[in-house]
């Protein structure tokens, strides 16, 4: 059964802001590695046990986040069984509604989020971030904040982390055509593929 | 003219030759009596030698009715038994001595007796688990009782029966019709650490089947091909080695290098699961329990169902190699198959995809997909000291596990013959003259006519 990468659909907010994300890890996947990956992504309700097949998932937005019950239970019953949840704060900023609402929900749903320390699994599971999560244009300059997020946070249920978040931004960051990856000189989208390969492997 | 007596005299005269006539007449009737008595004792005993063989019978609880000394002595070559219960290892041993001694024993019975046979495994890693197999040749029920009493009954079809028990007191006795099997479960003789390497793609089956062995207690290596030139590895080794492990689970996509050493691993004793796809490998032509066929599909959503692995991918086992038992089946199906080779065992799982049981499956199955794998897991670890069982019958120091199999290997089966009782009942001619009676029959007849003579007058 090939790799699929899934957006998660939620009720609330604007679960789709960031439409080119997942072409684009997709691309890095099957760019760096031999993982069998499915060319197309799966946008999947947080609310559906289709999300169960699907053992690691994105979700992102800018606005306000409410789950709804059947939301928070499944989303309990899918980190308990060993899903991976990636949110990333569309904003970026640490006092946007999004990160407000939706760090109270996964709070309410799955315990408080904790600091992921620089030196975690996830920054050597493919490629080596040696200072932790990569940075993103839109924290150094992109608003005028200058704003840098040392660490991602998360949730661990049964020993296993469950939840990443992010308040990077990586989804303005990646959120671009693949082919147009050859302008860049360094990939910034090598952190997505650590993410999976994470997900496949830990 | 006649006087009035003369008519008496006449009549008198008649009686007495009518007596002596009759007297005669029985006289040659004992002559000839005793003459073919010693005609019939002359034939049984010098031109009729053939002696009748012995009978007795196995009674249905497996008793032989007759005493092994009173066999012993019958002066017949040849042992007739005829089965009403399968023997139980008494009976056996017995009927083993007889024939020892030098007679020829036959075998018959009225009916095929039930064929049952039970095993008993401890599982490893698991809080006194234990695996029972029950086999048996027909749809009777088997009553299936422990040292503590009655565990359960059961209907078995032609596949047997594969379950898991709580710890099992002393002896399981699985009972059919005239046939009791009894084992004791097999330990002691267990590694206290049975380590097992991982070795496939980087997957979610990789990911998930990791997670449920370490959940269940097993220390895992693990080498994950990410890409040709990376290797995620947890663990010291990705090469299999019996210093190192006890088991190697093969998933699709493990490096060549390492799959060209399992034939050796498993030979020197080591266990090997090999997983969906990953029997397609040429280098495990000589390990795998048999050919993989095409895949087929799983039911969308059964991996909720009551019968979850019918919702996940499955590569059938199409041809059993010699000496491959079918573990499970699916749709008429081999999904799970197992062999021994050399030292070692072989395990193939025709199962692609499991992760999608315990991730949506319904309640219990992360549990269940567990339990599932581990105890797969624990039928392969190598034993490293000789097998000893936990109980043994105190009164024959051995176990019954497969009666009718041991009374195949010790006696022969039976021929079956439904008229046996009849059969038995008819006795030949020949084995019923008595020598001894046919020498006082032949006596008395001569004294008593010798007798006859006398009191005739005659000498």
């Amino acid at each position: 059964m090939k790799f699929t990468f899934a957006t998660v659909q939620y009720e609330s907010g604007d679960w789709d802001s960031a439409p080119l994300l997942a072409a684009n890890v997709i691309d890095a996947v099957a760019r760096y590695t031999s993982v069998d990956v499915a060319p197309s992504g799966a946008i999947v309700p947080l609310s559906s046990e289709a999300l169960l097949r699907y053992p690691l998932a994105f979700m992102t937005g800018h606005l306000p986040v409410r789950f709804t019950a059947a939301e928070r239970a499944m989303l309990r019953k899918y980190c308990d069984r060993g899903g991976l949840l990636f949110v990333d704060d569309h904003n970026h900023d640490i006092d946007g509604v999004f990160h407000k609402t939706c760090t109270e929900e996964l709070t309410q749903a799955l315990g408080p989020l904790k600091p992921i320390a620089n030196t975690h699994a996830l920054y050597r599971a493919f490629f080596t971030f040696v200072d932790g999560p990569p940075t993103t244009s839109h924290e150094l300059n992109g608003w005028g904040d200058n704003l840098v997020h040392d660490h991602l946070q998360g949730i661990e249920r049964n020993g296993r982390l469950a939840v990443i978040y992010s308040s990077k931004d990586y989804s303005s960051e990646w959120s671009f055509h693949p082919e147009n990856k050859r302008f860049l000189s360094v990939d910034n989208t090598r952190f997505g593929v650590n993410l999976v390969v994470y997900a496949l492997t830990r | 003219m006649l006087s009035r007596a003369e008519p008496r005299a006449a009549t008198s005269s008649a009686t007495v030759a009518s007596s002596e006539q009759a007297l005669r007449v029985i006289g040659t009737l004992l002559h000839g009596l005793a003459f073919v008595a010693m005609i019939l004792l002359f034939w049984r005993l010098r031109v009729s030698p053939v002696i009748p063989s012995a009978r007795a019978s196995v009674n249905v609880d497996g008793a032989l009715n007759t005493s092994v000394d009173v066999l012993l002595r019958a002066r017949s070559d040849s042992l007739d038994i005829e089965l009403l219960g399968v023997p139980d290892a008494r009976s056996r041993a017995l009927l083993r001595a007889v024939r020892g001694s030098g007679h020829h024993v036959r075998i018959a019975a009225p009916v095929a007796l039930p064929v049952t046979a039970v095993a008993l495994e401890e599982e490893w890693r698991t809080s006194g688990g234990t695996r029972v197999q029950l086999i048996g040749g027909d749809s009777a029920s088997r009553v299936i009782r422990d040292g503590a009493g009655l565990i359960d009954s059961v209907r078995i079809d032609r596949t047997g029966l594969r379950s898991r028990l709580g710890p099992v007191m002393d002896v399981l006795h699985a009972d059919a019709a005239g046939v009791r099997a009894s084992a004791a479960a097999i330990g002691a003789a267990l590694p206290a650490e049975a380590r097992v390497l991982v070795l496939g793609d980087a997957t979610w089956e990789s990911r998930f089947l990791v997670a449920a062995l370490e959940e269940a207690g097993w220390p895992v290596d693990v080498g994950v091909t990410l890409s040709p030139r990376v290797i995620v590895t947890q663990g010291a080794s990705l090469v299999p080695s019996r210093a190192r492990h006890a088991i190697v689970v093969l998933l699709p996509g493990a490096s060549p290098s390492a799959v060209r050493t399992l034939p050796a691993f498993v030979r020197s004793g080591g266990g090997l699961v090999i997983v969906g796809e990953a029997a397609r490998s040429a280098a495990l032509g000589t390990l795998r329990a048999g050919a993989p066929a095409a895949t087929v599909s799983g039911e969308i959503g059964a991996e909720a169902s009551a019968q979850p692995r019918h919702g996940l991918d499955l590569v059938p086992i199409a041809a059993l190699a010699s000496g491959s038992v079918s573990l499970e089946s699916r749709d008429g199906q081999v999904a799970v198959a197992a062999r021994r080779v050399g030292a070692g065992r072989v395990i193939q799982v025709g199962y692609d995809n499991s992760w999608l049981w315990r991730m949506a499956g319904n309640d219990d199955a992360p549990v269940a997909h567990r339990r599932w794998w581990s105890a797969l897991l624990s039928g392969i670890v190598p034993r490293t000291a000789p097998v000893s069982r936990n109980a043994t019958d105190a009164e024959h120091d051995t176990l019954d596990a497969a009666p009718v199999a041991a009374m195949a290997r010790d006696l022969g089966l039976p021929v079956i013959r439904p008229t046996l009782i009849a059969t038995t009942a008819t006795r030949s001619f020949a084995a019923s003259l008595d020598p001894v009676w046919l020498l006082v029959l032949a006596v008395i007849s001569l004294v008593a006519s010798w007798t006859l003579r006398r009191w005739r007058g005659l000498p």
